[in-house]
């Protein structure tokens, strides 16, 4: 598949004839790095793809009302993090735990993870990561990750203070680990 | 080592290498699989279009129907509720009048025959009673015929 530029493949979208191919192109162009993001959100494999595949398919729906205010990367980003955030919250509320005992679950879950291949050292970070607020994980990894980009809707100097208070908290839970 | 420089090392220490591992071939056939959501998403979206607009027009049909059976039920039954309690009240009227036994079958002209009838019998009556009492009386008084045509 060819690689267009951002700006072609939205022209190309509201062609009725190129529309497909123009999604399609999108998808394979964008797919692993919005997955990673939210692998890292939900850990689960299987919620991931769903979460995925949900994105996309808002995408679809609502490309031809994007009006480039911002890149098309930033704002499929931010549909993918609203996504994986209220696919959290729904998880909550659907099985009546407190945000304590999810947690917990996820980390349960990480470890009997056959998609996870982390050491020990790599499972004790991620249960750390895990522990953090979401708004404040989505920081961390994209910071810790090498990731960052404008993707919550706040300004720089509060996105460096969350990033602050997150690695605090995940070197004080290491130490005490 | 300061303490603070130990806190940092442990995590700009750790291998930011991705724990986390995909199926096999999973990104291949991703896009396809988002492809045939859409697709069977936008056939289902026209299928509940097409049948909300068949249900839509049944229903206002059967609306329609059903309004215009209540209009003559409600009518044909408010036209013979009204005849039945007048038909109902001229019975009850003749139940009562029978019961107290006050007219029984008589109109108008009836009676007035039998009173007519009536009072001619009573002036009969007065009639001869009278004829006699005149006919002893011009008796009495030796008054003969030609007295009387005089006086008339």
């Amino acid at each position: 598949m060819t690689d267009y530029t951002d700006k072609d493949l939205l022209a190309f979208f509201r062609i009725e004839e190129k529309k497909h191919y123009a999604f399609n192109s999108l998808v394979g162009k964008y797919q692993e790095r919005i997955y990673w993001h939210i692998r890292k959100l939900l850990i689960n494999h299987e919620d991931t793809d769903d979460v995925v595949q949900n994105t996309f398919i808002k995408v679809w729906n609502n490309l031809a009302d994007f009006r480039e205010a911002s890149q098309l990367y930033t704002w499929i980003y931010r549909i993918a993090t609203n996504e994986a955030l209220t696919f959290l919250n729904q998880k909550k509320r659907k099985f009546f735990l407190p945000i304590v005992d999810y947690e917990k679950e996820l980390i349960n879950s990480l470890e009997a993870d056959e998609f996870f291949s982390g050491d020990e050292i790599q499972l004790k970070l991620q249960k750390a990561i895990l522990g953090l607020p979401e708004k404040q994980r989505v920081v961390f990894n994209l910071k810790y990750f090498e990731e960052m980009a404008v993707i919550l809707d706040t300004s720089v100097g509060a996105l460096k203070a969350s990033y602050h208070h997150a690695v605090k908290k995940i070197e004080k839970y290491l130490e005490s680990n | 080592m300061n303490t603070q420089d130990n806190k940092r090392n442990i995590l700009e220490n750790l291998k930011k290498d991705n724990p986390f591992q995909v199926p096999e071939n999973y990104f291949d056939s991703l896009g396809s699989r988002i492809s045939n959501r859409i697709t069977a998403n936008t056939s289902t979206e026209k299928q509940q279009y097409i049948s909300f607009a068949m249900v839509k027009s049944t229903l206002v049909f059967a609306g329609g129907f059903a309004g215009l059976a209540l209009i003559i039920y409600f009518g044909v039954s408010i036209f013979f509720t009204k005849l039945g309690v007048e038909k109902n009240t001229s019975q009850n009227e003749i139940a009562f009048l029978t019961e107290y036994s006050i007219i029984s079958e008589l109109d108008e002209s009836t009676l007035i025959e039998s009173f007519s009838k009536e009072n001619s019998e009573i002036s009969d009556s007065l009639h001869l009673e009278n004829n006699e009492n005149i006919i002893n009386y011009l008796v009495k008084e030796d008054i003969d015929i030609s007295t009387i045509i005089d006086e008339l």
